[in-house]
């Protein structure tokens, strides 16, 4: 209750100071429904040439842009805000700050900074999935249930590999380009993984797992997800979400053992 | 009264890293990093009960924060031991630190894009206040810090002593038990260094609260508490009354003449040594014991229109005693 209620200030309170820079919220929405109406217009280009990529049509690869959209929206309206926090906390000392806090520290860095203002995009990628679960005709219960266990669970992968990587922040201190890489699931993600040769489709599914991020909850949505891709979904997030925060803990007990 | 602050023997190493100079060192420190151990505290021990305001004095690096950082559960110590209020404070438990506050004056807590009330808000989720003793507490320091004309600006739009006294009315939202206050009149005007001061001082008589804190300001320490830690090199060298420190490490009395006309200083050095001489202006050193029988002396001799007698300077004492580290012992003797 008390962490829900902590939510809503945190929401509250990024809300007004979102409100303060009206410009940049409207500019970055703008900027993000240019960015998908490009993604699309090249999509179509594409299947003006091909039937299929990778063994998926036009409306299965319209679902997975949709998903990316959305996925991106989370990123940027929580997750980027958030997260990429961390690297500035460490970098001034301020981490001391959230340390004496009586609330786990993870939460404060994950919540922190939710810019609920820019909803408006998640709108646009949930219609883009909605469009192409309608032209594949897969708009069943089921398929949307399945669709949001394993969205959920390729947010809970993303969240906990951009963890990861800002948690390095206490060791490297300056790593935001690695964590750039969180950026990684709307260009490689943006395709069927099994349209890439044998070496990617290894890499983009254990090591940067953009398979279970995207490809997984748009074959969910389509009614196409076999059930060892959803199980290796399902324990991916899991270990994901586990060796993060077991990084987290012991970065915050090497920090107050070494910081000063 | 039982100590509500108790460190035994208390050691914090830290490790840094050593680069060699010059493109290659870094090259070479890139590829294999060398650390040195370098002791912050040595061997620190006190106690500290309920409702003491303790000054914590100390030259920059002399390990003050290190030490406030140990007991407030921020830093592990090497060896030794830390308990608060029963707790051992690394564990960090949400009780634990419910219990405490701390302020640092190089660091904001309150968020610079959001109102204070806002983030007022946000502290009375984070320790679970209820809504009436929120109310309570946020009227008696709104009152106390004069805080009514702030309190729905942005934090980014205050000044600077307007911002500390939100960041000490955040820091206290909670009602902690003990104040680790690490330079909180930092940067601040005379005026509001002495707002600030008053306030602590009357929080911990309505309270009752222990208030531990740093300062560079002697001027805050002198105000506040009545025991001073000092610490130099890692090493407490000092812990003691106020006043026996400048007894006992500053032996002469400071006699400030103001001259009704111009005389050497040659003349006045007959009577006692002077420390300064300007103008119609002078200060002489006389031996706390003979301070009274010098100044009648030059009261017959020399033409002399004014004369005060005064304590040296805290700051002088306490700069002299960071020039000589004694035992700590013989110093908690010569204290009592």
């Amino acid at each position: 209750m008390k962490y829900f209620k902590l939510i809503a200030l945190f929401i509250r309170a990024t809300v007004q100071v979102q409100l303060e820079y009206r410009s940049g919220t409207f500019g970055r929405a703008f900027a993000n429904v240019l960015s998908s109406a490009t993604t699309l217009l090249l999509l179509w280009a594409m299947f003006q040439q091909v039937s299929s990529i990778g063994g998926w049509s036009f409306d299965q690869v319209l679902v997975l842009i949709g998903i990316v959209t959305t996925i991106d929206y989370v990123v940027e309206i929580w997750l980027y805000p958030s997260l990429s926090k961390i690297t500035t906390y460490v970098q001034r000392g301020e981490f001391d700050v959230l340390l004496v806090k009586p609330v786990p520290s993870q939460f404060l860095v994950t919540f922190r900074y939710l810019q609920v203002l820019d909803v408006l995009g998640l709108l646009v990628g949930l219609g883009i999935i909605g469009t192409g679960m309608y032209r594949t005709g897969s708009l069943e219960f089921i398929n949307f249930a399945l669709l949001a266990v394993f969205l959920v669970a390729g947010l809970v992968i993303i969240y906990s590999l951009y963890l990861a990587l800002s948690t390095l922040a206490f060791w490297f201190t300056r790593i935001e380009e690695v964590a750039s890489m969180i950026w990684l699931h709307s260009t490689a993600g943006s395709f069927p993984v099994a349209a890439y040769p044998p070496w990617a489709r290894l890499l983009f599914t254990f090591v940067l797992p953009v398979a279970f991020v995207t490809n997984v909850p748009a074959e969910a949505a389509t009614g196409r997800l076999s059930w060892e891709w959803g199980l290796g979904g399902l324990a991916f997030a899991t270990l994901a979400l586990c060796g993060a925060t077991w990084l987290w803990s012991l970065a915050i007990r090497n920090y107050s053992s070494a910081s000063s | 009264m039982s100590a509500i602050i108790q460190l035994d023997h208390l050691c914090k190493d830290y490790e840094v890293h050593q680069k060699e100079p010059g493109l290659m060192g870094s090259l070479r420190s890139f590829v294999r990093r060398k650390y040195q151990l370098v002791p912050a505290v040595k061997d620190v021990s006190f106690e500290i009960e309920q409702g003491e305001i303790v000054g914590f004095l100390g030259p920059n690096g002399a390990g003050k924060t290190t030490t406030l950082k140990v007991l407030s559960g921020l830093l592990y110590p090497t060896s030794g031991h830390a308990r608060v209020l029963g707790f051992t404070p690394h564990e960090r438990k949400a009780d634990f630190l419910k219990s405490i506050t701390m302020v640092m004056g190089q660091k904001q807590q309150l968020a610079w894009d959001m109102t204070p009330s806002d983030s007022f808000l946000v502290n009375q989720a984070i320790y679970d206040v209820s809504d009436a003793d929120f109310r309570r507490r946020l009227g008696e320091l709104t009152e106390m810090l004069e805080l009514q004309p702030v309190l729905n600006k942005p934090v980014r739009k205050l000044s600077l002593g307007e911002r500390m006294k939100c960041e000490l009315a955040g820091a206290l939202l909670h009602g902690p038990k003990i104040l680790f206050l690490d330079e909180p009149t930092i940067g601040l005007d005379v005026n509001m260094q002495q707002a600030v001061r008053r306030f602590v001082a009357d929080y911990n008589v309505r309270t009752g609260a222990a208030v531990m804190l740093t300062s560079h300001y002697m001027a805050d320490v002198e105000a506040l508490a009545e025991r001073v830690l000092v610490i130099d090199g890692g090493q407490l060298v000092f812990d003691g009354n106020l006043s026996a420190l400048v007894a006992e490490r500053a032996p002469n009395k400071v006699l400030k003449l103001q001259l009704a006309h111009p005389v050497s200083p040659e003349r006045l050095s007959v009577f006692a040594p002077v420390r300064m001489m300007e103008g119609l202006t002078a200060e002489l050193l006389a031996p706390r014991g003979k301070v009274a029988e010098i100044a009648s002396r030059i009261l017959n001799d020399v033409p002399v229109a004014d004369i005060a007698i005064e304590d040296m300077p805290i700051e002088e004492v306490v700069g002299r005693l960071f020039q000589r580290k004694p035992p700590i012992e013989a110093v908690r003797e010569a204290a009592k």
